[in-house]
């Protein structure tokens, strides 16, 4: 009784598991648009996309990963939340001083489906079991932070209306599968995306109240 | 055996010799860049801070450490302005040239005046004095520095997108959408348009009304038809949308400036300020700006 519950509970989290996505923040952004068409997501392959990645992959191997690509640094543009909103309801014109602070990210992004993990052990997050260093150098490259961002700034914000700062950017996106053998056996499968941030645009938005 | 024993230990000297050789290059060999640009500052209250930044080869060598400064002094032309270091911070890694770079801000203040001053140069350098007896130099670009007490306005700002670019540099602002509405009970006829640095112009007979609708992809050249500019107004309780280009003397890179409008309305001139605001977000030490880096003047 107790093996059947057991197995019950690995089905379930293996089922669960299976094509669900561990995200970076980019994923969480209002609107990403590639420049390409026919371009997607990992979070929008099909069972379609996977099996027909899947079949270009080698065949299995002693001990290692076998990958494939399906963007490679293919350009995105996105918006992002509202950054900073001041409101007045008042009557008269307030000029307020407001301060927005970028909170630290990462300018590389990872996301995974299916039993490939994320490395969150680090400051900088990227896959387990050693998949970082299977994918494209210029992929894996690029680690810097875009760090705290304090902007100042003194303006008026007139009666009934709210102000707030928007924030657009570009960036841009590789993903593919990958599988992961020990001694020939597939130990691991899914798919894999990073995301590359490469900058960020402000923009100053005023509008009337509703 | 005692053969053994030296042949080891001629080893383990050799490449300790080498190793220590080694580090010694590496430390001889350091590298430090940053990369001029428009410095452009507004305040309307009595003090401002603003960044500097810089990559190193070497994270941990004494020019990225706080403590290791003493003092800085912002150079203009004749004019020099100490100024007061408010943190020194990390900003990650970037590779260039297959060599790990590692970039460090310098957050800085520009001390507290009561008048309105303003502070112009077209090739601004900033000395930081080290603890060590050092100086080191860092050219900043062209640099000014405005205080403005802004006066009343019944022009009311509606929205500020920046349109970006990337001609002969990597990504830099190249112009904006503007938006207003006029609150008075005449029209309003916008003079001029000025980001108070002279390393950009902007012509103001080009300044042409626009209901184009921002997006990323928006091109400065397409919204401005230099054969059809009519005058750049807007109307008693309307709203009126406004494209402007920005002309830069020699490539450089924008990402934060004020915007300074003059306005002509009941016969007289006024104007509506906004302080410095970044714009653009990015990593400047790029391959695209690289013709753009300058070293950092190290001097015992």
């Amino acid at each position: 009784m107790k093996k059947i519950m057991i197995c019950v509970i690995l089905m379930i989290f293996w089922v669960s598991s299976s094509n669900t996505i561990s995200a970076g923040e980019y994923l969480t952004y209002e609107d990403i648009a590639f420049e390409k068409r026919n371009a997607k997501l990992l979070r929008d392959f099909s069972t379609y996309d996977y099996n027909r990645l899947y079949s270009q992959l080698s065949g299995r191997r002693f001990f290692g990963w076998r990958t494939v690509e399906n963007l490679s640094n293919e350009p995105v543009s996105f918006k992002k939340e509202t950054l900073y909103v001041i409101v007045n309801e008042g009557q008269t014109p307030i000029r307020q001083n407001f301060t927005f602070k970028q909170s630290q990210q990462t300018t590389r992004q990872v996301s995974a489906s299916g039993s490939i993990g994320l490395d969150l052990s680090g400051e900088i997050r990227g896959f387990n079991a050693g998949l970082d260093s299977q994918l494209n150098t210029s992929i894996t490259s690029e680690r810097s932070t875009m760090i705290e961002e304090n902007v100042d700034i003194h303006i008026q914000v007139d009666p009934m209306t709210e102000l707030r700062v928007e924030i657009y950017g570009e960036g841009l996106i590789s993903n593919g599968v990958g599988k992961q053998y020990r001694f020939f056996r597939n130990t691991r499968s899914g798919g894999w995306e990073v995301f590359l941030l490469q900058t960020e645009y402000y923009s100053i938005i005023k509008e009337a109240m509703e | 055996m005692i053969r053994w024993v030296i042949m080891i230990g001629s080893i383990v000297m050799v490449i300790g010799y080498i190793a220590v050789t080694h580090n010694r290059l590496k430390s001889d060999d350091l590298i430090m860049l940053t990369v001029p640009r428009v410095h452009s500052y507004l305040s309307t209250e009595s003090y401002k801070i603003f960044d500097v930044d810089f990559i190193i080869s070497d994270p941990d060598a004494i020019y990225t450490l706080e403590e290791a400064y003493e003092s800085f002094t912002l150079i203009t032309g004749e004019q020099e302005l100490s100024l007061q270091l408010k943190a020194l911070n990390p900003r990650g890694s970037t590779k260039m040239n297959g060599q790990t770079m590692y970039q460090f801000v310098l957050t800085l203040r520009i001390p507290i005046h009561t008048d309105n001053i303003s502070l112009k140069d077209e090739q601004a350098i900033m000395k930081a004095a080290l603890t060590n007896q050092e100086t080191i130099t860092f050219d900043l670009g062209s640099f000014a520095y405005h205080v403005i007490n802004p006066k009343d306005s019944q022009l009311s700002l509606n929205h500020v997108h920046n349109i970006a670019g990337q001609h002969n540099v990597g990504v830099t602002s190249e112009g904006m959408m503007i938006a207003f509405e006029n609150n008075y009970d005449d029209t309003v006829m916008i003079e001029s348009i000025t980001l108070l640095n002279d390393a950009v112009t902007i012509d103001n007979h080009l300044i042409t009304s626009s209901d184009a609708t921002f997006s990323l992809d928006l091109k400065i050249e397409t919204l401005i038809d230099e054969t059809n500019i009519g005058e750049a107004i807007i109307r008693p309780g309307e709203s009126e949308q406004f494209a402007v280009k920005f002309h830069f003397n020699n490539p450089t890179l924008l990402y934060r400036y004020p915007i300074v409008i003059d306005y002509r309305v009941n016969d007289t001139v006024k104007q509506y300020v906004i302080e410095d605001f970044l714009f653009i977000n990015t990593n400047p030490y790029t391959e695209k700006n690289a013709p753009l880096f300058k070293d950092v003047i190290i001097d015992d």
